[in-house]
């Protein structure tokens, strides 16, 4: 005789029945504890941070420990919350239940750990920039200085994107024959594949900034007719593309490689020519495959372009280098700081839109 | 005009030491379909893929229509143009259409313009049931359409043979009787053909002659009622019963 449960499904066997065992609910005391002791470090950091910021003590009270408790205490009050009816449920023998409530119990807990976490993060971090009276802030983010600076230091950002834009041109084009030169197969290609690979084993090696002394002040020291004449612009655009071809070469190199050898044995069958299966088949499948890490070398480019203060020209860190001199504050150059975190973001984003339209376009969405 | 069409004589192709092929001799006559049969690792690929240049041999040679396209020399772009393949794994190219795929290179080679590629290949596409999978992207067919979009791309270049590398081994089973009912009608038209299989009754109905290739050499040839019905040597009985366990023939 089988007993009927009140929503009239069909009650599981009492859990002291030795052939029914149901699986526990996952433990979460763990959980709740570490958010539970984070929650209050986190509130704690808050309210140090008013009593630097914040004079009024009903403000202070309000900001630094009604405000964090209430934000911080309702993922928690509902982690909680949970594994005491994950209990009752388990009591009840309700085991889906109990199961399901203790996951979300743990779920809840996750989150109090991720909110806590990153307020004390930020709270230590506030509390670095305005202790000792706002020392830190003083230096570093002194809105003055920065706005003062600002426009001066964007004209003299033109001159690195310029030295970024021709390098990076001529390193992708450089960087292109380089990865090809050094996979050219057959007996009579030796010599050039040698010569490839030794450039690149170079030319990686050097820093760049050594490079750009060198070049920048040695070529025009030369006298050599043609080479000795250009601008100093020109000869870091040339110094770095020496560098970043290198660079280049080895991602257009596993670019290559990481394209089924299929792909081409197919496209030679077919009687293209060499040419024409590099350019129709290889190098497009290699151009989506590398157009992520090959923005990251490019971004590594752009900052680089920050090397040619070494050799005085007057880019946009070393304009905010005069400026910061003459002020005495170093806020001026956390402009420049911000300035390039501004332009690669975009850049980021761009290529994510291109291979997301082009995932998009594959698949036919 | 001589009937052989394709000719291996004493062929030898070797990996460093492994001789992978060792003095193979052969002859495919024209609009005749050759089937090599043999354990994996026999060399049946190599074979195929020696004829189209793919792999250089290290002794005898290769003739097509009587004129030798093995070693130095050779002019493996027009050869290939000549002698078109099919693998196991289609290698279409994944960032083109179908129809693109199918139009590179009889454009490129200057056969058709592209205007004309294209109304081949429509032509072609419908003629292998996927005409409307005309701008599709391969990796948006099955695998059984994928190979036979790699077959009519094989095909536009009006090649005079076609080389099968296990076509249907990729494939589910209720996909391999689509491309073989596609292979059954090419051959048919009477373009001449060398391939290998693991569907011994196709290979059965299909070949005019079908060759055993053990460890790099051809054991037994003949028309596929020898082969299948009264092999002679043991390497061959034995092969064929391993093949009758796997439910296979
Ligand atoms: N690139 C290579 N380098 C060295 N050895 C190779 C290479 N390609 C093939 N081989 C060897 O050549 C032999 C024949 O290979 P092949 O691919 O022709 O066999 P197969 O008969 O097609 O086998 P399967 O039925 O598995 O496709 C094998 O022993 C294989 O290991
Ligand atoms: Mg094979």
């Amino acid at each position: 005789m089988k007993v009927q449960a009140p929503e009239g499904r069909e009650a599981p066997p009492a859990p002291s029945d030795i052939s029914f065992a149901p699986a526990r609910p996952l433990p979460t005391t763990a959980y709740l504890t570490a958010a539970a002791i984070l929650a209050l470090l986190a509130a704690t950091l808050c309210y140090q941070l008013t009593a630097l910021l914040v004079t009024g003590s009903a403000t202070r009270l309000l900001l630094g420990a009604v405000l964090p408790i209430a934000a911080l205490g309702w993922p928690l009050s509902l982690a909680y919350r949970r594994t005491r009816q994950s209990q009752q449920d388990w009591a009840a023998r309700r085991y889906v239940e109990a199961r399901t409530a203790a996951a979300n119990s743990r779920n809840a807990a996750i989150t109090s750990l991720g909110l806590s976490g990153c307020v004390a993060i930020v709270a230590v971090l506030a509390l670095m920039v305005f202790t000792n009276d706002g020392a830190v802030q003083k230096t570093f983010f002194n809105g003055e200085y920065m706005t003062r600076s600002f426009f001066d230091i964007l004209r003299a950002l033109w001159i690195n994107v310029q030295i970024a834009l021709g390098a990076q041109v001529l390193a992708m084009v450089f960087g292109l024959v380089l990865a090809i030169g050094r996979q050219l197969p057959g007996r009579g290609f030796r010599p050039v594949r040698a010569l490839s690979i030794a450039y690149i084993d170079v030319f990686r090696g050097i820093p760049s900034v050594v490079l750009i002394y060198l070049v920048c002040y040695g070529l025009p020291l030369t006298e050599v007719p043609f080479l000795s004449g250009g601008s100093l612009i020109v000869y870091a655009i040339v110094a770095l593309a020496m560098t970043y071809s290198a660079y280049n070469a080895e991602l257009y190199r596993a670019g290559i490689e990481s394209i089924n050898p299929g792909q081409s044995s197919a496209a030679l069958s077919m009687g293209l020519t060499q040419t024409d299966v590099m350019r129709f088949v290889i190098l497009p499948q290699m151009a989506r495959n590398i157009a992520a890490p090959m923005l990251s070398t490019f971004i590594g480019l752009q900052k680089d372009t920050a090397l040619v203060i070494v050799v005085g020209i007057i880019d946009a860190f070393s304009q905010a280098k005069i400026y910061s001199a003459n002020d005495f504050n170093l806020s001026a150059v956390t402009a420049v700081c911000i300035v390039f975190v501004l332009i690669t973001i975009p850049q980021t984003r761009f290529v994510d839109y291109l291979l997301a339209r082009n995932g998009a376009r594959k698949t036919g969405v | 005009m001589s009937r052989v069409f394709i000719e291996f004589d004493t062929v030898t192709k070797r990996y460093g030491d492994l001789t992978v092929l060792d003095k193979v001799d052969l002859t495919v006559d024209r609009h005749e379909v050759v089937t090599l049969i043999g354990a994996s690792g026999s060399g049946k690929s190599t074979l195929l893929r020696c004829v189209n240049g793919l792999e250089n041999i290290q002794g005898g040679q290769i003739l097509l229509n009587g004129d030798v396209v093995s070693g130095e020399g050779v002019d493996l772009v027009a050869l290939r143009r000549r002698v078109g393949i099919v693998f196991q794994s289609y290698n279409l190219f994944p960032h083109m259409t179908v129809l693109r795929n199918c139009t590179l290179t009889p454009v490129r080679a200057g056969v058709a313009t592209r205007a004309e590629a294209e109304s081949n290949a429509r032509a072609m596409l419908e003629r292998v049931g996927l005409k409307d999978k005309a701008d599709a992207y391969p990796d948006q067919l099955s695998g059984g359409q994928q190979q036979r979009v790699a077959i009519a791309r094989a095909m536009l270049m009006r090649p005079q043979a076609l080389l099968l590398d296990e076509i249907t081994s990729a494939l589910d089973p209720e996909l391999v009787i689509e491309v073989l009912n596609l292979v059954r009608e090419l051959a048919s038209d009477g373009i001449t053909m060398m391939m290998t299989t693991h569907e011994m009754p196709f290979a059965r109905e299909i070949s005019s002659k079908v060759c055993f290739l053990h460890q790099g050499t051809i054991l037994e040839q003949g028309p596929p009622e020898q082969i299948f019905d009264s092999p002679s040597t043991p390497e061959l009985r034995s092969f064929l019963r391993k093949i009758h366990e796997a439910g296979r023939d």
